[in-house]
């Protein structure tokens, strides 16, 4: 396995997209990541569509890097399977519904003495006590109940949620991720290992952690501002005389200055009224309103340009494809082709790049089909008491 | 109690909503110095709202580090001061420009030579490779880059943003997680290197659904491929709009329209579609809830066996029992003498717990650490004097 995770083993009983590119991020790391699977599969193969020659595209995204392996651990002989296999694992990571793994023998109790060095990784909806710790969630909850939709949207208001696209789920995997790491490190130190729970609303929360400040601090909720931001002037869209808008920002008082010259601005370059950003937040139409005028007065290129010249903060909207076809994603390899047994797909790639051992994205495995050899490594892990 | 990071030595030289990584990694219990230009992170001024001298957006993801202020960016002693701190240090954080880097010799070729375990981490909003390396962006031109606008809003109207920094607190996630992993690699090997983290890409790296679904699939079905839908706003009532489903359970999902005083749609098959209802029934939805608040229709719901949760207010959310049982409203004593409240961690660890901690005031601790670096006191009132470093 090539990456800094090369030697970790990682035991993978997750199911739909949460848990799932959890393991596979770790995989991507160098992990062995084994994922386990009941007879009748992880629903996200069946569910939603669409499908490539009949299996879940989802499933496909969220399952890279890994090996996969058919066990019921309602059957008590591949429970035993399962443990001989837990004894080298270093991760053991699932996010199912509360008594699931401890129905199937795969508690923290019970899996911490036969491994207690294993780093044990809960993930639930919405924790695993209170009120609603037997809800359900999904991505929009996520985005719901955090608070995040009630920043996004046309100045004044409504308020909205993201409308497309998996982000709470797939950020909840990547803070999976990175407290899974923290107890590893930490295990290395210590050579203990423990148990790590999180939830979706808990990982949603984090990530809006940044703008709750604002409430906290002030008592008032932050408001949506369209392409703008409440507490950043300027930084928003301003439409060019060619009808595309460009953003731009300026967030410091350098760089106010700057988008000022490129825009033969000098006059507002030396406006004591606009020296700082505060100042700047509480004139707000009179910034917004000056740069609307130099902007409508120009092409986008033209803006672009001499912003660019300038270091100033600046582009224009993409499209998906135009994301795609940019020289800047291409060279990055944020997209990669996998062939997979359903034909090749585009997953994302790696999202980090390691200077000594980048990493990698394998391709996905069907489930059950590395059964036989995963039934073969338990036999032999059980050969060996000494393990 | 011990916590993940115990012993960990960590320089964050990141300005802006950057900052997140350093805090996660102050608050896994690292040492984190945070090292800031003469005058401060920038996002101490991003504001109101304030807290005296500081932003709430710099609290939000400054947590737990010390602060020295120099001026490494103009002056030779002061680099050579953070040099030496870096030295010393397991970790670099940065989201300078690859460029900025270069020319102060803080790029990762520049320090392995002197320094080869060192785990450098480079968070940039376009890559630290590539023809637009150097490319300025912020969060706004990162989410246009990234077609985010395309997510959001109504395709009417003129583009609007999601309002999260998300770009860079989901690049500092994974920054974290690449960090982590590189530490552990170093503890086998002793080998350090260099981990970068583009934040358009932590962003485009979270639609790989998208991307999968578009692969020829056998037929173009599925949300994953609709080119345009409504913004997500939930089902209204009288204060916050909720989100809730019974998940096939028909009997529980009748009971509920029953007691709501929708029993009448219980024949019509759109009530069990994926939300929003049409635009028929959404209206009849709100002339039923318009004079309920939300936690009443959700008790409902829960009573019923159905799931529920609002469309959250960070001020609805500060008080939201599952958010107070889950420790995710914590508090810490800002500098000045005033408490605060915060987002808690989202982690629990039952060994090593991770621990909120205190953003610092700009410069506080500078003489501390530059007598941990051995200067004496009279060298750091000359230093301070001659404006290579402050102290708050």
């Amino acid at each position: 396995m090539k990456g800094p995770l090369d030697g970790i083993r990682v035991m993978d009983i997750t199911h739909h997209a949460v848990g799932p590119w959890a393991g596979s991020l770790l995989g991507m790391m160098g992990a062995d990541v084994i994922k386990i699977e009941p007879p009748e599969g992880d629903s996200l193969s069946r569910n939603p569509p669409p499908y490539k020659a009949g299996f879940g595209t989802s499933y496909i995204a969220s399952n890279v890097s890994k090996r996969c392996a058919i066990l019921d651990l309602r059957d008590e002989k591949a429970r035993q399977i399962a443990y001989a296999l837990l004894r080298t694992c270093d991760v053991l990571v699932e996010n199912h519904r509360p008594g699931y793994l401890a129905r199937r023998g795969f508690d923290y109790e019970t899996a911490s003495k036969i491994n207690p060095r294993l780093i044990y990784c809960s993930s639930s909806g919405y924790g695993s006590r209170g009120p609603w710790k037997d809800m359900g969630s999904g991505n929009g909850n996520g985005d719901a109940v955090s608070g995040a939709a009630s920043v996004s949207g046309p100045v004044g208001g409504p308020t909205e949620g993201l409308h497309g696209g998996s982000h709470f789920d797939l950020n909840s995997s990547a803070y999976i991720v990175t407290g899974i790491l923290a107890a590893l490190y930490s295990r290395e130190l210590t050579g203990k290992g423990q148990k790590v729970e999180t939830s979706q609303m808990q990982m949603s929360m984090a990530l809006a952690g940044p703008r709750a400040q604002e409430y906290y601090v002030s008592g008032k909720n932050p408001l949506p501002m369209g392409s703008g931001v409440s507490n950043i002037v300027p930084s928003r869209a301003y439409k060019a005389k060619d009808g595309k808008y460009v953003n731009i920002t300026a967030d410091d008082n350098k760089t106010w200055k700057a988008l000022c010259e490129a825009f033969g601005l000098f006059q507002l370059a030396n406006d004591h009224r606009f020296d700082t950003n505060p100042k700047r937040v509480e004139h707000r139409d009179e910034v917004d309103r000056q740069i609307e005028g130099a902007v409508s007065q120009r092409t986008s290129s033209e803006c672009t340009e001499a912003l660019e010249s300038r270091q100033v903060p600046c582009g224009v909207n993409y499209y998906h494809n135009e994301l795609k076809m940019d020289p800047q994603v291409r060279q990055l390899r944020m997209l990669e082709q996998i062939f997979t047994p359903w034909g090749e797909v585009r997953v994302a790639g790696l999202p980090w790049r390691f200077s000594k051992i980048p990493g990698e994205i394998r391709p996905t495995r069907k489930p059950g089909q590395d059964t036989e050899e995963i039934l073969a490594l338990a036999e032999a892990i059980a050969k060996r008491p000494s393990l | 109690m011990p916590t993940p990071m115990d012993r960990l030595k960590v320089v964050d030289l990141t300005q802006g909503y950057e900052g997140y990584c350093g805090m996660l990694l102050a608050e896994f219990g690292a040492s984190v110095i945070k090292v800031e230009p003469i005058d401060g992170d920038r996002s101490r001024q991003w504001g109101p709202p304030f807290l005296g001298q500081d932003s709430a957006a710099f609290l939000g993801v400054n947590r737990g580090k010390r602060s020295i202020a120099l001026s490494w960016q103009s002056k030779d002693d002061a680099r050579q001061i953070l040099q030496r701190i870096i030295l010393q240090a397991d970790v670099l954080v940065s989201n300078l420009y690859p460029d900025e880097a270069e020319s102060a010799h803080l790029d990762y070729p520049s320090l392995e030579v002197s320094y080869p375990a060192l785990i450098y981490c480079s968070i940039t909003p376009y890559g630290d490779e590539g023809p637009n390396r150097n490319k300025r962006g912020t969060e706004l031109e990162v989410q246009g880059f990234t077609a985010q606008w395309r997510l959001v809003g109504e395709h009417t109207q003129p583009p609007i943003r999601v309002g999260l920094p998300m770009g860079a607190v989901n690049a500092s996630v994974f920054a974290c997680q690449g960090i982590t992993g590189a530490l552990i690699h170093r503890i086998r090997t002793g080998q350090g290197q260099k981990v970068s983290v583009a934040e358009m890409g932590a962003i485009a790296s979270m639609r790989t659904l998208i991307w999968a679904a578009e692969s020829e699939p056998d037929d173009w079905i599925g949300h994953t491929l609709e080119p345009y839908r409504p913004p997500n706003r939930g089902s209204k009532t009288k204060d916050l709009g909720i989100l809730w489903g019974f998940r096939g359970d028909d009997q529980g999902l009748f009971k509920f329209l029953d007691e709501v005083g929708l029993g009448r749609l219980k024949n019509d098959p759109r009530i069990k579609g994926r939300q929003p209802w049409p635009d028929d029934l959404m209206a009849q939805w709100d002339e039923a809830t318009k004079d309920k608040t939300a936690q009443e229709v959700m008790k409902m719901i829960w009573k019923y066996g159905g799931d529920a949760v609002p469309y959250s207010t960070f001020e609805s959310l500060s008080k939201e029992p599952q958010a107070l049982v889950m420790n995710m409203v914590q508090e810490f004593h800002h500098p000045t003498g005033v408490a605060v409240k915060t987002t808690g961690i989202p982690w629990e660890f039952s060994e090593t717990p991770a621990v909120v901690g205190t953003p610092p005031l700009l410069g506080q601790h500078t003489a501390e650490i530059l007598k941990e670096l051995g200067f004496s006191d009279s060298e750091i009132s000359r230093l301070i004097k001659e404006g290579s470093a402050r102290a708050s």
